[in-house]
């Protein structure tokens, strides 16, 4: 595996909760997903979203991007055992190509920046969802703030 | 569709519940305690259970997605603040306004908005800048 700019090795499958070894570019989270028709349901919902353009059922239903988001979120969230009382500071997403249910993404993770102020540890990570392992469906940047102790 | 600067986008009101925020953790995967357990929650600087944040940004996409249809999920962009914590039971209302439309050197029309996520408080619980290309301008 190639080194990042600081000399490490970027790891894939990355599960760890020794935050303060994190270092920019490190590859934090790697997983294959699959939004299926149930969990789009789940999801939906969730969020209560009656658009339109989602009770097209011709086949091929769209995946909602926030839906993509929120997946994409997942492996961060497990592979970084991010523990409870975390909180979310902020996000950007970029939607690039629709992606439609049941399409497998894979989903990429890595550190931006990683600092600490007073009690809580700043993290902010990469993200980057891909279909099909080629096609980019939508990439982002989440801000959290973790509890230091 | 014509849009103009400062046109308003079609707002969503939306009540969040318990139950809501149980789902959107199942769905998500985002099983925090801050969200889905009473106790931790309790316990917490918020004194109760809060939603997930990115489930009430998803009602932003909602919002883009009614007034701009596809060309959201295609070439739509986000930034947003969470700024204050949603509450099981609190009423949202998402509302958005063009805050301008720029044209590109290769003709590509983008409309910028403004949007907000409001407690039934009147405090805005998210900020968001949002982007999107419009082919058929």
């Amino acid at each position: 595996m190639p080194a990042n700019k600081h000399g490490l090795i970027k790891k894939e499958n990355f599960m760890t909760n020794d935050y303060e070894s994190l270092q920019p570019g490190d590859l934090v989270s790697k997983r294959l997903h699959t939004i299926t028709e149930e969990t789009l349901s789940i999801y939906l919902g969730a969020v209560q979203d009656q658009t339109e353009i989602l009770q097209d059922h011709d086949g091929n239903i769209p995946t909602p991007p926030m839906a993509v988001a929120a997946i994409s979120l997942k492996g961060v969230i497990e592979d970084l055992k991010i523990p409870g009382g975390t909180l979310h500071v902020s996000q950007e997403t970029s939607n690039i190509n629709t992606v439609a249910v049941g399409a497998e993404l894979t989903c990429e993770a890595n550190v931006i920046t990683n600092s600490v102020r007073g009690a809580w540890r700043f993290l902010t990570v990469e993200l980057k969802v891909t279909a099909d392992n080629k096609t980019l469906v939508l990439s982002g940047k989440s801000t959290i703030m973790l509890p230091k102790n | 569709m014509i849009f103009k600067v400062n046109d308003k986008l079609i707002s969503i009101k939306k009540t969040i519940s318990q139950a809501h925020i149980n789902q959107y953790a199942k769905a998500s995967g985002d099983f925090n305690p801050i969200h889905v357990d009473e106790e931790f929650g309790k316990n917490s600087q918020f004194k109760g259970n809060i939603a997930h944040g990115m489930m009430i940004a998803a009602t932003i996409s909602e919002l883009m997605t009614k007034t701009f249809n596809l060309a959201w999920y295609e070439t739509g962009t986000m930034k947003i603040r969470f700024k204050a914590p949603v509450f099981p039971e609190d009423t949202i209302t998402t509302s958005g306004i063009i805050q301008k439309i720029s044209v590109t050197e290769e003709q590509k029309h983008y409309v910028q908005c403004k949007v907000e996520i409001f407690r039934q408080s009147g405090e805005i619980a998210i900020q968001a800048t949002t982007s999107v290309e419009i082919k058929d301008y």
